[in-house]
């Protein structure tokens, strides 16, 4: 991991973008297993039919964890005080999401030197799925 | 809309934070970083475990038994209608594989949206690990149409 200094960082500043595999239904299944989510409208088409959808779609968490990605990929994951999304669209089966983030904000927080981040992912036609903010701490890390 | 699940707190269930859980998250979520993929690589990078990833902490309330959905059996609501409005974390301390985490969810607010045709809940999980530390809390909110 690239070692990143609080003084080299400047407000505007992106974040290396980062983007995942599109999203298939074995995707969708191994997330449900993994992660404890057995909504049948992520992973049963029949039920997703039945209610009113032309298909299963992603988890939301699902991208969550893509731009949690994007922050991790970034700086050690001790760093992350805080992180918050907003789900704004589904995420279509067959999607590939994009993960962005920039720099808004240079803070010290309880004597801590820490940047703001605003987030967002996105899918292939551009379609903001969430959007979402971040504080990471470049003062002590977490043990 | 029943005002009254303002402040009502669920029973504590406590969960242990599984290596192999984590492992098989990461691969779920396409992680290519080998700390979280590996127990050795997390060593390396100066964890003493396999670091838990931050958005695993909503899985935990999935995992934890008992397996309900809580929004849902509390308010009599079918899973159809249900949409993730935002999810919100704060991490105080890390947690790796291994802790075992109770957890305490509590309602922190309902109110309707769109003249009535959606309803939004709020609640707030805390996480605290054996030694009674507060490692993290979450606010979800739901959207019910």
């Amino acid at each position: 991991m690239n070692q990143l200094k609080y003084d080299e960082i400047h407000v505007g500043d992106s974040l290396p973008e980062h983007s995942c595999e599109p999203i298939s239904r074995a995707t969708l299944a191994l997330y449900a297993g993994a992660s404890g989510d057995f909504n049948p409208m992520h992973i049963d088409t029949d039920f997703a039919k039945k209610n009113g959808m032309n298909d299963v779609f992603a988890h939301g968490l699902l991208s969550t964890a893509y731009l949690a990605q994007l922050l991790t990929n970034w700086v050690d994951q001790r760093q992350l005080i805080s992180y918050g999304v907003r789900f704004v669209a589904i995420t279509p089966i067959h999607a590939t999401v994009t993960c962005k983030g920039k720099v808004v904000e240079k803070v010290h927080i309880n004597g801590e030197p820490c940047v703001k981040l605003d987030l967002s992912a996105e899918i292939d036609d551009g379609t903001k799925t969430l959007t979402g903010n971040a504080v990471i701490s470049f003062g002590q890390t977490k043990s | 809309m029943n005002k009254e699940i303002v402040g009502q707190k669920t029973d504590p269930k406590t969960v242990v934070v599984e290596a192999g859980r984590l492992i098989l998250y990461a691969e779920a979520t396409g992680q290519k970083d080998p700390v979280y993929l590996s127990e050795k690589e997390a060593r390396k990078a100066g964890h003493p475990t396999l670091p838990m990833p931050p958005t695993f902490m909503s899985c935990l309330n999935a995992i934890a038994p008992p397996k309900d959905i809580l929004v849902l059996k509390r308010l009599g609501v079918d899973i159809s209608r249900v949409l993730h409005g935002e999810e919100e974390y704060e991490y105080f301390e890390q947690i790796y594989a291994g802790d075992v985490l109770t957890l305490q969810d509590e309602f922190t607010d309902i109110f309707e949206k769109k003249g009535g045709a959606l309803t939004i809940v709020k609640w707030k999980t805390t996480y605290t690990n054996e030694k009674g530390v507060l490692v993290g809390q979450k606010v979800s909110t739901m959207v019910i149409r």
